[in-house]
């Protein structure tokens, strides 16, 4: 049972899919890795990625951090299935923690990207839907627009103010409260 | 095309709305859809679909949904009362939805798309009574031969004591947007309805009463410009379909089938159970569905690919960059994205959505683990102030405030806290700094006191018992006061009053005192209902009890405590019930032997689920405290305890209580009013001499325990008390419309 059990796995992890950019650049990933993506996943179970994946909406630039980012979290979630059984508790505890360290190392370093690599990747989560990767993202916009006043986050992403200033009136009336 | 029947069931605890659907030749019942934030018994859905999408109507919001996949449009203007029916324009070969609603003003409108039409004057009174009888009868208009008909009611207020129409139908035309009228039937038109059936408008004369066997006539309109109705089938209600016999209305909501043999009419009971599929040929008749528990619609549903139109929300979401806008925002601290609403027109319509806070209030409260804020009040200044843990230094936390005032908070109810001193209620969002007053309300209540033989010294004997809960129904918060204007352990005497506040409009009622009086310890609330221990030291029961109360009925109810729990209301414990896990428990504290017992109340029964073993834990013994478990971490069942100023986390294996935050180092400062004890409801024998454990003041312990019956949650010593919160965007405009909330998925 065991066996054939990881021989289905391995007969898993070495399916190989192929993404393909919208400036057509194509990507050989393990099915392991694309599969962080539900979108990807989906396709997969629906058998429709015969000849690659298209995915018209991430360029190359951006699928290939992409890729970077499954790739790393697809080790770490088949790390910790595969070890729990092959460590003691403890060991388990520390190698466990020591990964999680280099994971979150890994998720800092891969955020060190400009405003608008970060938007797109956040597009691109939000296209493949990888929630991690989402949730990465997005978080770390969040952190650095807390806190900033409505002119600033204008500023931040050149977004012009369409709001009338009667709307702007009713708003400042409506939540009063949170002005005082 | 594939004709179904879909059947909606308007579930009045819950917001939600369930459309299932089935074959009527059998078959399974299939979920279709539901609806999440439509309003259950003021939903009306159209019983026919109009070249497959289906119209429901929400009289609240008020907006109409029509589904194929479930849409909602926007809500259209505010009238007492309207009705909408769903048509085609055949010219334009589009869905157009028509409103006709009444303005305050008498005027009449009907809104198809986006431009309105304006009754013709001699109309008026057609239509007057034609959406008078939609919104009575909850009949919605019916749709034949592109126009929409709405049956003028001879016996509505429009004819009363005046000459009877000649019109019995109101029709509508959905390509040239006007008006016109259909001649009478051979017979009142009063309680009948209208039904298309097989292409033709039909109308169906209720004769179930006054006749023998119970009969229903359906009347076709052959032509409509000659107005000729014609008897077109008698159908005979069978004597062993009783809810057919008795039900307030049946309906014949449409045919299927080919032609005459083999046609079908199916007929429903717009009650609660039954629908009839009668073969009017052969004038067989047989019964097909049963749907026993809710307020139940039907409607048929046709199987198309018709796209529905997408509001404007919808497609302003639907963009990729408004997504990763939105999923940004949900990250955000509740005080910033409110905040953020004044950035541009599509953020401040992304944020006021209501979608957008629940999906905020899920997100944030994913991982329902307990978050705790301290709640202070700065002496003078009205309200209340919140400090996040984090922030919050011990040391500093005495200086410049002292408290003055007594209160209570209340756990969280959907994203709001209530938080309340003697007099007044507040109603806060502690993240988002925002605040409503309410004044109590129990001292005016009590108009007919004079009528009780010796009422007792006001001040000895007030006490008030103040629960926050949501009303599903209305998706608004309410505060339920209950206020004892007197209490006698001696004679058993009281005299309590109780009223509902609903939070938004502040619409106060006064009830009808529970069945049972209830102790002083907190209201749990739990799926739309609110409940409280009771205090078997007063009135005509001994015996301990929960009174239950469902906020959108406002209905009282009982749950007895089974005789499992052995719960001898004269021994000195107190008792109280608590909601964990979205479960209701019942709790007895033990302080003999230091032990909280939890009783879980599941499938309508106790069944005893923990014991909280206190005796190795000095700083919440039941002796010197009322500890009251407030919530479980979900990560690693550990209980949180709380003594009112502090707060710690047992551990069920250990048996131990781990501190989290001791707000009781802090010495007592000042005690103003010795003498109001909030109650002495399920007072526990206190020695004097052993109850000085956890104070400095080791004389003022023993009133500590006393003032503390108010809710236990309270504290009136310490500058700052720990309080639960849910990180949330409700809040209510002003003046109000509610920013819906689901409850979090368990």
């Amino acid at each position: 049972m065991a066996s054939a059990g990881s021989g289905d796995e391995k007969a898993a992890a070495a399916a190989m899919i192929t993404l393909i950019s919208s400036d057509n650049e194509k990507f050989e990933v393990t099915e392991a890795t694309a599969t962080l993506s539900q979108t990807i996943r989906h396709m997969i179970e629906d058998g429709c990625t015969d000849g690659g994946v298209p995915l018209p909406n991430v360029t190359s630039k951006i699928l290939a951090r992409v890729i970077e980012y499954c790739k790393k979290h697809a080790t770490a979630a088949a790390g910790e299935e595969g070890s729990s059984s092959s460590f003691s508790d403890a060991a388990f505890l520390e190698v466990d923690r020591a990964f999680l360290e280099e994971l979150e190392e890994f998720d800092d370093a891969f955020l060190e990207v400009d405003r608008a690599t970060l938007f797109d990747l956040i597009l691109a989560a939000n296209y493949l839907d990888i929630k991690g990767l989402l949730n990465l993202t997005c978080q770390k916009v969040a952190d650095s627009v807390k806190g900033k006043t409505p002119e600033q986050i204008r500023e931040m992403y050149n977004i012009v103010n369409d709001l009338t200033p009667e709307e702007e009136a009713e708003i400042r009336r409506e939540t009063q409260w949170a002005f005082e | 095309m594939i004709l179904q029947i879909a059947w909606v069931i308007l579930e009045p605890s819950s917001p939600k709305i369930w459309v299932y659907s089935c074959l009527p030749s059998g078959g399974h019942d299939e979920p279709l859809f539901t609806l999440d934030d439509a309003r259950g018994n003021l939903v009306d859905v159209a019983p026919a679909p109009c070249r497959g999408l289906t119209l429901l109507h929400d009289a609240l919001a008020p907006a109409y949904h029509v589904f194929n996949a479930a849409t909602r449009l926007p809500p259209c203007l505010d009238s007492p009362y309207a009705t909408a029916g769903l048509g085609f324009d055949a010219r334009a070969r589009e869905h157009k939805v028509v409103r006709l609603f009444q303005f305050q003003s008498g005027l009449l409108g009907d809104d198809a798309g986006a431009c309105r039409v304006r009754v013709p004057f001699r109309f008026c009174k057609f239509a007057r009574s034609g959406i008078w009888y939609a919104a009575n009868r909850k009949v919605p208009p019916v749709f034949v031969g592109g126009f929409l008909h709405w049956l003028i009611d001879p016996d509505g207020p429009e004819f009363f004591n005046k000459k009877k129409p000649r019109a019995a139908v109101l029709s509508f035309s959905l390509t040239s947007e006007t008006f016109s009228w259909v001649r009478s039937p051979p017979f009142s038109a009063s309680g009948a309805h209208l039904v298309e059936l097989d292409g033709h408008l039909c109308m169906v004369r209720d004769l179930r009463r006054g006749s023998w066997p119970s009969m229903l006539h359906i009347w076709k309109l052959s032509d409509c410009s000659s107005g000729e109705w014609s008897l077109s089938h008698r159908i005979e209600l069978p004597s062993w379909a009783g809810d057919f016999n008795v039900c307030k209305a049946v309906r014949v909501i449409g045919s299927y089938g080919d032609r005459k043999p083999g046609e079908k009419i199916i007929i429903a009971t717009m009650s609660r159970s039954l629908e009839a599929i009668i073969h009017s040929s052969n004038m067989e008749t047989e019964t097909h569905h049963q749907v026993e528990p809710y307020d139940v619609r039907f409607s048929l549903f046709e199987e198309t690919l018709v796209p529905v139109y997408r509001t404007k929300e919808e497609i302003a979401l639907s963009s990729p960059m408004a997504k990763a806008t939105k999923e940004i925002l949900l990250r955000l601290p509740a005080k910033s994205a409110i905040n953020f609403k004044f950035v541009c027109l599509q953020w401040h319509s992304l944020i006021r959505s209501d979608s957008f806070s629940q999906a905020y209030f899920l997100h944030k409260n994913m991982d329902r683990r307990p978050k705790i804020m301290l709640v202070g009040k700065h002496t003078g200044g009205e309200g209340f102030s919140f400090i996040p843990l984090d922030k919050w230094l011990p040391q500093a936390s005495d200086q410049g405030a002292f408290l003055d005032t007594k209160f209570v908070c209340s756990k969280p109810c959907h994203g709001l806290n209530l938080v309340s001193t003697e007099e007044r209620d507040y109603l806060y969002n502690p993240c988002l700094g925002f605040h409503k007053t309410y004044m109590s309300l129990g001292p005016m209540l009590h108009h007919d006191l004079e009528l009780y033989a010796n009422p007792v010294e006001p001040d000895e004997i007030r006490s008030r018992n103040v629960a926050l809960g949501f009303n599903p129904l209305m998706q608004e918060h309410v505060i339920v006061e209950m206020f004892y204007h007197m209490k006698d352990y001696q004679s058993r005497n009281y005299y309590l009053s109780c009223s509902v506040t609903d939070c938004d409009s502040r619409d106060v009622q006064q009830l009808t005192p529970p069945p049972l009086p209830v102790n002083d310890m907190p209201a749990a609330y739990l799926e739309g209902m609110l409940y409280w221990m009771s205090e078997p030291r007063l009135g005509q029961s001994h015996a301990r009890a929960i009174v239950s109360f469902n906020i959108a009925t406002r209905m009282f109810g009982v749950i007895p405590s089974r005789i499992a729990i052995s719960w001898d209301s004269q021994s000195p414990r107190r008792a109280f019930v608590a909601e964990l896990e979205g479960v209701l428990y019942a709790v007895l504290a033990n302080q003999v032997r230091d032990e909280l017992c939890l009783w879980k109340w599941e499938h309508g029964q106790w069944d005893r689920s923990y014991t909280i073993f206190l005796k190795s834990c000095l700083d919440y013994s039941l002796r010197t405290n009322i500890v009251v478990p407030w919530a479980i971490d979900p990560t690693d069942g550990r209980i949180l305890l709380s003594t009112g100023r502090r707060l710690g986390f047992y551990d069920p294996s250990k048996q131990e209580v781990e501190n989290y935050i001791a707000l009781d180092q802090v010495p007592i400062v000042k005690r103003k009013e010795q003498t109001w004890r909030p109650g002495d409801g399920d007072q526990m024998p206190l020695d004097e001499h052993s109850s000085s454990s956890t104070s400095s003041g080791k004389d003022l312990s023993h009133s500590i325990d006393q003032s503390e019956e108010l809710n236990g949650m309270s504290c009136n010593l310490s500058h700052l008390v720990p309080m639960l919160y849910e990180e949330s965007l409700a809040y209510y405009r002003t003046p109000g419309r509610v920013i819906i909330l689901e409850d979090l998925p368990i």
